[in-house]
C-alpha cells in the first residue's frame, strides 16, 4: 500500500496537521490533549483499515484482469452491490463477454476460412480443367471450324465466368476487412434502381418478364450509390434467374422518419423452408440453384447493406415467390 | 456462447384445488445474439415466463441462469441491482415515468446506479431511435410509437445481457409496429444484442431467428428460422 504515491502523501499530511493541532491542543488543556491524541491514533489506524481493503478489492480486480488475459473467461465477479466497485467489476464482466464473444468468433472464422479457401480453389479448379481439355482439342489441326469455333465460345465464357468470380471474390474481401470506405450520399431510390438495372433488362427482356416499379420518386437514403447498387442489382439477378419465362418482377419502396425500405419481389419458384436460413450464407447453394451459380451474390449484398448499417431479410413461398425487404437506417450514420 | 439458461422452470397460481399451472417444467437455452419470438394463445404462460426471466415474479420450482448467474438464489436487494444492470424491459404500455423528460426516463436505469451515461453511447442510442429533437418532451406529448422508442432506449441504455419484450408493438398501429420491430431487429444485428420478444403477432414472429410457442404452460415447438 505504501508504495503508492498518493498514499504516502495522504498520510504524511494527516499526519502532519493531526499533529500540529495535537501539540496545540496540548498546550491549551492537557486533558482535552489526551482525548484529542486518542482520536488522532484512532482515526490513523481506521483509515489505513480502509485504505488497505480498498487497495486489496483493486489486487483483486487486476488479478481477475490477469486470469482473463490468460484466456480464463468464465470467471464471475460481479456482486450485484451499490457503489463504484461493484458498477466496476460489472463493467469489467461486460467488457470480457465481449472479448470471449470476439474470441468465439475468431475461432468460428478461421475455421470458415479454411472452408472458403476449398470452395474457391474448387470454383477455381473445375474450369481451369475443362479449359485445358478444350486448348488440348484446339491443338488438333484436323478439327473443323465449327467445333473450334465452339470451344472458342466455351472458353470464353468460362473466362467470363472466373473474371467475375475473382472480382467479386476481391471485393467481398474488401468489405470483409473494412478496406471499403463506403460513402454518405443522399440517393434518390429511383435513381438507384435504375443504374440496378442497367445490365438486367436484357434478360428479362429475354425471359419475357415484366417489372413493376413502385414508389414515390423523392424517396432517399443515405448510403454508397455504387456499392448499394451493387447490392441491389444482384438480389434482382437472383429473382430473375429464379422466375419463370412470363413471370413478374418487382420492386417497391418507401421511407419513414427511421429507414428506408426497398422491397424486391418476385413470383417465381421460390425457396425452400430447408434454404431459407443459408441463402445469404457464401458459396451456399440451394438445390434449385443455378447450374453456374457461385453462391457470392447474396452474400455480397448481405455484407454491403450490413456494412452501412442496413438490414437484409427474406420472405419465401415455394411456388409463390419471393420478397427481399432492405432496410436502410437513417440514426445509424 | 449461452446467455440464458431455463431449467425445469414451473410457477404455480394459488393453492389446491383452485392451483392454475402457469408454467409446466419449461426448459431452454438461448445463444448470446438470438432474437426469439415467444408465441401462444393467450393465458398460455407467455407473460409469465418473461416476468420470471426479468427477475421481477419468483418462480414456484425451477432455475433461471442469466451469464451463469442462479437469478433466484439473489436476495432481494441483489436481484433489483441484477435487474438494473443486466435486463432491458419492454412492456406493451410503455411504463415511462411521466413526470420525466425523455432523456431522463432513458438514463434512469444508470441515475439509480448512480452513474452518468458516455455521451457516445448515449447519443448514438437516440440517433439510432430517432429521438435526438425530441430529448425535452414529457412522455405524454409523443405518439405512442415515439413513447415505445423511449423505453427501447430505456432498455439499451446499460448494454443488459438480456433485452426483454412483453407484446411491445400490443398497443399500436402496423406502421409504428413495424417500425418497433425494425428497430429491435437493428439493435439485435448492430449490437449483437440478445432478444426475447412476446408477440400475437406472426408477422413479427418471423422476424425473429427463432419461435418458442407456448401452449397450456409447456413449449410445444422450438423452430430455427434463420440463422
Amino acid at each position: 500500500m505504501m508504495r503508492n504515491k498518493e498514499i504516502r502523501i495522504y498520510f504524511i499530511s494527516i499526519f502532519l496537521i493531526l499533529l500540529v493541532g495535537n501539540v496545540a491542543v496540548f498546550l491549551l488543556n492537557k486533558t482535552a490533549g489526551m482525548i484529542f491524541l486518542i482520536a488522532f491514533l484512532l482515526t490513523v489506524v481506521i483509515s489505513i483499515i480502509f485504505t488497505l481493503w480498498r487497495y486489496r478489492q483493486i489486487a483483486l480486480l487486476s488479478q481477475y484482469l490477469q486470469r482473463i488475459a490468460g484466456g480464463e473467461y468464465s470467471v464471475d465477479i460481479r456482486d450485484n452491490a451499490e457503489g463504484e466497485l461493484s458498477i466496476l467489476k460489472n463493467e469489467i464482466y461486460k467488457v470480457t463477454v465481449t472479448l470471449n464473444e470476439q474470441a468465439n468468433l475468431l475461432k468460428k472464422d478461421k475455421i470458415f476460412l479454411a472452408n472458403a479457401i476449398s470452395d474457391i480453389s474448387h470454383q477455381l479448379k473445375t474450369p481451369v480443367t475443362s479449359m485445358y481439355v478444350m486448348v488440348d482439342l484446339l491443338n488438333n489441326e484436323d478439327l473443323p471450324d465449327e467445333k473450334r469455333n465452339e470451344f472458342l465460345r466455351n472458353i470464353r465464357s468460362q473466362l467470363e465466368r472466373l473474371q467475375w468470380l475473382v472480382t467479386s471474390l476481391l471485393k467481398l474481401s474488401k468489405i470483409d476487412a473494412g478496406a471499403v470506405e463506403f460513402k454518405k450520399d443522399r440517393i434518390k431510390i429511383r435513381e438507384l434502381i435504375d443504374k440496378s438495372l442497367e445490365h438486367l433488362l436484357i434478360p428479362m427482356e429475354i425471359k419475357n418478364q415484366t417489372l413493376e416499379i413502385l414508389g414515390d420518386g423523392n424517396t432517399e437514403l443515405i448510403g454508397d450509390f455504387n456499392w448499394t447498387c451493387e447490392a441491389v442489382s444482384n438480389i434482382i439477378k437472383n429473382c430473375i434467374e429464379h422466375t419463370q419465362n412470363g413471370g413478374k418482377i418487382g420492386i417497391e419502396f418507401s421511407e419513414t422518419s427511421l429507414y428506408t425500405i426497398i422491397n424486391i419481389y418476385d413470383n417465381g419458384e421460390g425457396i425452400s423452408k430447408k434454404d431459407l436460413p443459408y441463402i445469404f450464407n457464401r458459396f451456399y447453394k440451394a438445390a434449385n440453384s443455378h447450374k453456374d451459380s457461385i453462391g457470392i451474390g447474396l452474400a455480397m449484398s448481405k455484407s454491403i447493406i450490413e456494412s452501412q448499417g442496413g438490414t437484409i431479410d427474406v420472405k419465401s413461398e415455394v411456388g409463390e415467390g419471393t420478397v427481399f425487404s432492405l432496410k436502410f437506417y437513417k440514426g445509424v450514420l | 456462447m449461452e446467455i440464458l439458461r431455463v431449467e425445469g422452470l414451473s410457477k404455480i397460481y394459488g393453492k389446491g384445488e383452485t392451483a392454475v399451472k402457469a408454467l409446466d417444467n419449461v426448459s431452454f437455452t438461448v445463444n448470446k445474439g438470438e432474437f426469439i419470438a415467444v408465441v401462444g394463445p393467450s393465458g398460455s404462460g407467455k407473460s409469465t415466463l418473461l416476468h420470471i426471466l426479468g427477475g421481477v415474479d419468483t418462480p414456484t420450482s425451477g432455475k433461471v441462469y442469466v451469464e451463469d448467474t442462479d437469478v433466484y438464489s439473489l436476495d432481494e436487494t441483489k436481484l433489483a441491482i441484477f435487474r438494473r444492470r443486466q435486463i432491458g424491459l419492454i412492456y406493451q404500455f410503455y411504463n415511462l415515468i411521466p413526470v420525466l423528460t425523455v432523456k431522463e426516463n432513458i438514463m434512469l436505469p444508470l441515475l439509480l446506479d448512480g452513474r452518468k451515461a458516455d455521451k457516445g453511447h448515449f447519443k448514438d442510442i437516440v440517433n439510432k431511435l430517432g429521438l435526438s429533437d425530441r430529448l425535452d418532451y414529457l412522455p405524454n406529448q409523443l405518439s405512442g410509437g415515439q413513447q415505445q422508442r423511449v423505453s427501447i432506449g430505456r432498455a439499451l441504455i446499460t448494454n443488459p445481457a438480456l433485452m426483454l419484450a412483453d407484446e411491445p408493438t400490443g398497443n399500436l398501429d402496423s406502421k409504428n409496429s413495424s417500425e418497433i420491430i425494425s428497430l429491435l431487429k437493428m439493435f439485435n444485428k448492430t449490437l449483437n444484442q440478445t432478444l426475447i420478444v412476446i408477440t400475437h403477432d406472426e408477422r413479427i414472429a418471423l422476424q425473429a431467428d427463432r419461435i418458442l410457442t407456448i401452449e397450456d404452460g409447456r413449449i410445444t415447438k422450438d423452430e430455427v428460422i434463420r440463422r
